[in-house]
């Protein structure tokens, strides 16, 4: 990774932390209005009013409020949210976890089947299996992420009882060590699900288009020869040539999985980013705004980083021509 | 030993491999030759079981039918007894793993050796096919042509297999490092049963002690490699080798005429045959034995179509032709060189029936001449120096292109005119009414010499006599007149007897030369050898004297 | 990803490891279904879940906020069931007209939860922290000066008569402990577990921000006597599985879209049906004509079959709305206004009178998704009238913005506010938020309304009332389509109940403290 690449993510982070502030004050609509207007019974006495207008330094010209922004992120201070009334950091580290918790095994358990599917699917293609797998996908990727997790949660939570309803663990439950755990997996499982099988089909799609590709490749046929177990060429030689278009686009993924959440969260009362976003523009809450797309953004540009970092250990091909 | 039994391949309602048998003794290099298409490489993969087309028929390795295991076995047998070295060296080895890990692989996978020592043998075969370690652990991407196959070789030497096989593995290099490619291969073959596929016939002819010929599935001549290469005796082979470009060829590239046509009864080559007889497309020649090689053609390979036995001619005491014997093949070209007044021109009288031997006998398709009749002349047409000698002034070029057809009385009126023009267009003449019309004087010499040649072909003779056809002519014209013959000859498959002084055009159009010196043939042989090693004094003088620009 | 490639190369003794431990986790997850509801524990189920640390600066400015902050601050006064006034921190008050001043009796013996006890100077230290820290439920603005006579009996006295000092302030300021805030001085970013020291019936155990969860204790020593659960609990669910949460008895009460109300009903479930608290309301841009014209409003108001909106667009879950705007179910209404019963055919009259016969005016109505039902539905009345509706959806936020700014010509919104003390009508008749009508022309009104605001006697009050609504039906400065119904559905352990009017200035949740207590 040489500096040039690492100016390259620098500038598109300046371009995001830029845009993530414009953007927002674009939106028609007035912050003060939102959070205090909407309610009627709220009384809003005018030098009550003024006092919130300098408390959420909208009465300093635009200018200064991107410089206080961008001193702001320097100085890790992603400012404060005008309706949860705490610094937006604080809120952004209380959900972040669930969301990454959810987006981050979802991606993990979403590419492993996929994948071992994709690769199943492709060795077999056009065979009863893989057409029944295709189908399915197929069938499975024209849903909604909403519309599954409002199935599973349907199917699993009121008609069989199986999973909980909503939230991310039992209230109050006064449950510890183990018994959390299994009871935060419990709480997991469906929304989970429902992000894994939404997922699960374009990787599953992406693999196997790319196994039916590398199957054509004098290379499988060299392996075929050298009299290598069927399992073996499949994993050792298709599987992880048609893994790198999958890294390569783990970034891309990541943000669908976000997205993805949002919804998920909302099904499933499940905490997490998809709740602050929501209030966020709900409100025209800017700093809120800023924070949660900072975040997001600043996590897929770490991804990307991080795939473009790994990328040439997976394919030795890019190594030499890269940077 | 490898034996092939009754293959048969099919793609759907392709079928590429017919029949085929082969027997590869132990420690034989056997080349399978052919154009693309010929099916060299699915007979390749075949050998490994893993042709994806329907495989009938029977691949014995030491007694084994490998086509006859499950799958699960015949994997166990792949490497172990029987490995190949692939085609596509850019694309055949895994592009994210190194050479290394790749030449180990089958070593570990069938678990014949501990990693360790995997690793130490796969360094042994880079080392022996000329690797430095460090291009072990290199990603394929990182190695040149030459080198990837070099890896591609030892790879398929990790676990000692008996049997070799080799899928055009010269292709894709350049002549320096395809002649390394080659000494290390003949390294590389001792003690190994090896099937080399290839298009490439010097690769074949260096690589190979036996050479079968692949044509649409069906093997068409099997040998030793000098004696297929150097005197094929089926028509097809005679035409691969001839288009195939060499240093010592001396006649120009001919290609094949038409092109291969997938089903078809009787010989697969019979749409493209030039000697073919109404059996070939009924009957499917079997490959049977000629000789020290094997043949599949019902007329036994290319045929003899004329030949003259020790004729000898005297004209009023003086001695034109002394005890003269030659043969012509057909579809070759036959020169006959010589100075002035060596007998050219009398053996082509001879030979047309103009004048009678005193002695000796000439055989036209086996049948000896007694009588020289229309049916002989339909078969046999001569051209000569002066065209204008034997062209009548009171004809014009349409009728003189029809007369032989009005002697032959050959086909209705509108037939005649059909053909004739079809002639005229073959010797690139115009065949529209104005030039019909014309009058002998009014053509130029090119143009005449190309009429004569027109009228000559229009009963489409097998055999066309030239005496000196271009000596009366320029250089350009001269050229164009030659040019014009060969491609009548890879399109007809026309034999013909060149009569010339000029060594220097024979040798840019025979297969075979007769020297001629007062009427009597002082040296023969194939113009590749004649030309470069001249064997009789009087040859060496003729070459001496002939057209060069070289300063020594 | 490296790991990955690791479980991939090395073959089938991982990955075979691997599913069995994915199937031993799978199995143990579904024997391992929670069945814990406890029956001490009272859950109340909330699709929001996040309202904010409930102490009375820090709860986020929406009602269900508040009635969390409630449950553990008193105010002075609080309302019963049917809206009535009762004592919470003052057992008794009374109005001396002639000092413009109110005198609460305090009710002897409160103590703090940290075991203080409550006087008159805590409410004297709240009206002034108060001056200092807007609290934006609270206008005390009106208020001139604080006394303590003695530690149970506090004067305040107020600029002028003001009739909703009662329950605007009175009923809705939650009193704060001196001893605690008077150390606090950024109330709006302090959390610490002191800000939540009240006098109410329940203590705070937990509030997590994440879950949406909040969970209570009683205040055993509450002055009105023991709550009647010993914890409470709110949790956060998805509107579609709070019915299944309650018929599973997981959750006690929780709100419930209209269509399950008869399963409920069957069931043996109490059902709580929302007092008629909110409107939909159309405004006209009062600035431009024709909307500026009266005839014109009146004509809108009869070319539209409100009742028709409440059928179809509300599925008969609402009320049509009054003219007069105050909501039939309010003490304050008065039903003898001009009711504009549909008719088309007295709409286009009124609108040839202006000397629209002719051609069709085409107008634009402005508003949000969820008003498009019933955007569709007028414009299909209002064709009938010879007035073609262009329809424009736009989202809340800009809906609001172009209100305030006057950049429409009609836009169809809502709010709510309705069920508190009758200033609302002033506020959205003359109050200059993008809620009100901003209705300045009729002189009559303007001072009828400003005179309402001064009258303490409640029949006296009502009068008042009753004139300015005959005017508002008159001059219609906006017009009340509908009121909307929301359901509650509750078990019969605690006798939930939507408070007539509101609590405190008006807050429709079904969640007053006094249901907890015996």
């Amino acid at each position: 990774m040489g500096r040039k690449r690492i100016i390259d993510y620098l500038m598109a982070l300046v371009i995001v932390i830029s845009l993530n502030f414009f953007l927002p004050r674009l939106l028609p609509g007035d912050p003060l209005l939102s959070i205090y207007g909407e309610d009627a019974l709220i009384t809003m006495t005018p030098e009550a009013k003024v006092e919130l207008t300098r408390r959420m330094g909208l009465d300093k010209p635009l200018w200064e409020q991107f410089f206080n922004y961008l001193s702001g992120i320097v100085k890790g201070d992603l400012g404060y949210s005008y309706y949860f009334q705490g610094p937006v950091l604080d809120l952004l580290l209380g959900a972040l976890p669930w969301t990454l918790l959810l987006t981050g095994l979802a991606l993990i358990i979403s590419t492993l089947i996929g994948f071992i599917l994709g690769v199943e699917s492709g060795w077999r293609k056009g065979r009863l299996a893989d057409q029944g797998l295709l189908t399915g996908f197929m069938f499975l990727n024209g849903f909604p992420d909403l519309v599954i997790g409002l199935f599973l949660l349907l199917l699993f939570g009121v008609v069989l009882g199986l999973f909980p309803l909503g939230g991310a663990m039992t209230p109050y439950s006064q449950l510890t060590g183990v018994s959390l755990l299994l009871d935060v997996l419990h709480h997991l499982f469906l929304p989970l699900s429902a992000l894994v099988l939404t997922e699960i089909a374009s990787c599953y799609l992406l693999t196997r288009t790319t196994v039916v590709t590398l199957l054509e490749e004098p290379f499988i046929l060299t392996a075929r020869a050298k009299g290598i177990k069927p399992k073996n060429i499949r994993y050792r030689h298709v599987g992880r040539n048609s893994l790198l278009p999958i890294v390569t686009r783990t970034g891309v993924r990541l943000g669908r999985l976000f997205t993805g959440a949002l919804f998920i969260e909302t099904i499933f009362a499940y905490p997490g980013m998809g709740l602050l976003i929501y209030r966020a523009i709900l409100g025209r809450d800017f700093p809120l705004i800023q924070g949660v797309f900072f975040l997001v953004a600043v996590v897929i540009l770490l991804i990307n980083f991080f795939v473009e970092l790994i990328y040439p250990r997976i394919d030795p091909r890019v190594k030499n021509n890269a940077y | 030993m490898l034996e092939i039994k009754d293959l048969t391949i099919t793609y759907g309602r392709n079928t590429v491999i017919k029949e085929l048998n082969l027997t590869v003794p132990k420690g034989d290099v056997l080349a399978v030759i052919g154009e693309s298409g010929a099916g060299k490489t699915t007979l390749a993969l075949s050998l490994m079981g893993l042709c994806p087309g329907n495989v009938e028929g029977q691949i014995i390795y030491q007694g084994v039918d490998f086509l006859s295991l499950p799958e699960p076995q015949r994997r166990l047998l792949r490497w172990n007894k029987v490995s190949m070295v692939f085609q596509d060296l850019n694309r055949s080895f895994n592009p994210v793993m190194t050479v290394l890990e790749q030449i180990m692989e089958p070593m570990l996978e069938h678990e014949l050796l501990s990693r360790k020592e995997a690793q130490k043998k796969a360094y042994y075969l880079l080392n022996k096919v000329g690797l430095a370690p460090v291009k072990g652990q290199m990603y394929p991407h990182q190695l040149s042509g030459g080198e990837k196959q070099r890896a591609l070789i030892a790879m398929a030497l990790t676990n000692d297999p008996e049997v070799l096989i080799l899928d055009e593995p010269t292709a894709a290099l350049d002549g320096l490092t395809k002649a390394k490619i080659c000494e290390l291969l003949k390294e590389v073959f001792s003690e190994k049963t090896v099937v080399l596929v290839t298009h490439d016939l010097s690769t074949a002819y260096q690589l190979a002690n036996r050479v079968a010929v692949l044509y649409q599935g069906r093997i068409m001549e099997l040998g030793l490699t000098k004696d297929i290469l150097k005197n094929p005796r089926h028509p097809y082979t005679r035409g691969l080798v001839r288009s195939f470009p060499t240093l010592d060829a001396t006649k120009d590239l001919q290609g094949i005429p038409g092109f291969g046509i997938e089903k078809q009864e009787g010989c697969v080559f019979a749409n493209r045959c030039t000697q073919r007889i109404a059996d070939c497309t009924k009957i499917i020649p079997k490959l049977e034995k000629r000789g020290e090689r094997e043949i599949a053609c019902l007329r036994g390979g290319v045929v003899n179509l004329l030949k003259v036995e020790d004729l000898t001619k005297v004209y009023s005491g003086v001695t034109a032709l002394k005890g003269v014997s030659l043969d012509i093949e057909e579809g070759e070209t036959v020169a006959v060189v010589g100075e002035s007044g060596s007998g050219k021109t009398t053996l082509a009288l001879c030979l047309m029936g103009l004048e009678k031997a005193n002695q000796g006998s000439i055989y036209f398709q086996g049948e000896k001449i007694v009588k020289w009749n229309k049916e002989f002349y339909q078969k046999v047409q001569m051209i000569f120096q002066n065209p204008q000698d034997c062209i009548s002034h009171r004809l014009n070029v349409l009728e003189t292109v029809c007369e032989p057809l009005v002697i032959q009385k050959l086909g209705t009126p509108e037939e005649r005119i059909h053909k004739a023009k079809k002639a005229l267009r073959d010797v690139e003449l115009p065949d529209e009414d104005e030039f019909l019309n014309r009058y002998a004087h009014h053509l130029s010499g090119g143009e005449l010499q190309r009429l004569a040649i027109a009228r000559a072909l229009v009963l489409e003779p097998k055999l066309l006599i030239a005496d000196e056809p271009t000596s009366a002519l320029d250089a350009s014209i001269q050229a164009k007149i030659m040019r014009l013959i060969m491609d009548l000859q890879e399109k007809r498959g026309l034999s013909i007897l060149f009569i010339t002084h000029d060594l220097a055009l024979a040798r840019k159009v025979s297969d075979r030369v007769f020297v001629l010196k007062d009427g009597q043939v002082v040296e023969r042989g194939l113009s590749t050898q004649i030309f470069s090693l001249p064997q009789h004094p009087y040859t060496r003088k003729l070459l001496q004297a002939t057209a060069n620009f070289s300063d020594f | 990803m490296a790991f990955l490639f690791f479980l991939i190369g090395r073959g089938a003794f991982v990955r075979n490891r691997l599913t069995t431990f994915l199937l031993i986790l799978i199995f143990s997850l579904f024997i391992f279904s929670a069945c814990n509801s406890n029956p001490q524990v009272y859950t109340i189920a909330d699709t929001t879940g996040d309202w904010g640390f409930p102490a009375p600066f820090t709860h986020y400015n929406r009602g269900p906020g508040y009635v969390r902050m409630s449950l553990i601050f008193d105010t002075l006064l609080w309302k019963d069931e049917t809206g009535n006034l009762v004592g919470a921190l003052a057992k008794d008050w009374e109005y001396i007209e002639e000092e413009k001043a109110f005198i609460f009796q305090l009710r002897p013996g409160v103590k703090w939860h940290d075991g203080e006890y409550f006087t008159a100077s805590d409410v004297v230290f709240t009206f002034s922290y108060l001056k200092k820290h807007p609290y934006s439920w609270v206008d005390t603005g009106v208020v001139k000066e604080v006394v303590a006579l003695n530690d149970e009996e506090v004067k305040v006295y107020l600029e002028k008569d003001y009739a909703p000092f009662i329950v605007n302030v009175a009923g809705t300021m939650p009193i704060l402990p001196e001893h605690i805030y008077q150390n606090i001085d950024n109330p709006l970013e302090y959390t610490e577990e002191d800000a939540l020291i009240g006098t109410g019936p329940f203590k705070l155990v937990d509030y997590n921000k994440e879950q949406g969860t909040y969970l209570y204790e009683r205040n055993d020593n509450y002055y009105l006597g023991q709550p009647k659960v010993e914890r409470l609990r709110f949790i956060k669910l998805n509107e579609q599985m709070i019915p299944q949460a309650i018929l599973r008895g997981e959750v006690n009460a929780g709100p419930v879209p209209p269509e399950m109300i008869d399963t409920f009903k069957e069931k043996g479930y109490t059902v709580l049906i929302s007092d008629y608290n909110w409107n939909a309301k159309l405004k006209f841009n009062l600035r431009q004509e024709p909307f500026s014209d009266l005839r014109f409003r009146q004509a809108i108001a009869y070319g539209i079959d409100r009742e028709k909106l409440v059928n179809i667009s509300q599925r008969g879950h609402g009320l049509e709305g009054n003219p007069g705007f105050i909501p039939p179910d309010s003490p304050w209404y008065y039903p003898e206004v001009e009711q504009y019963e549909y008719n088309p055919e007295k709409a286009r009259e009124l609108l040839k009178e202006m000397g629209y016969g002719g051609e069709t005016l085409k107008l634009e109505l402005l508003t949000s998704a969820r008003f498009s039902s019933d955007a569709e539905l007028i414009k299909n009345d209002l064709e009938k009238i010879g007035i073609s509706l262009e329809i424009r959806v736009l989202d809340d936020k800009t809906v609001d913005a172009r209100t305030q700014e006057w950049a429409f010509q009609m836009v169809l919104s809502g709010h709510g506010g309705l069920g508190g003390d009758p200033q609302f009508v002033n506020n959205m008749v003359l109050g200059d938020s993008f809620h009100s009508a901003r209705y300045h022309s009729n002189q009559e009104l303007k001072e009828l309304l400003e005179k309402q605001l001064t009258i303490i006697d409640v029949s006296e009050r009502k009068e008042v009332l009753a004139q300015i609504q005959k005017l508002y039906a008159e001059d219609l400065p906006a017009l009340t389509l509908y009121y909307p119904n929301s359901y509650q559905v509750r078990d019969n352990q605690v006798n939930l109940y939507y408070t007539l009017g509101g609590l405190a200035s008006g807050i429709p949740v079904p969640l007053n403290k006094l249901s907890f207590i015996e």
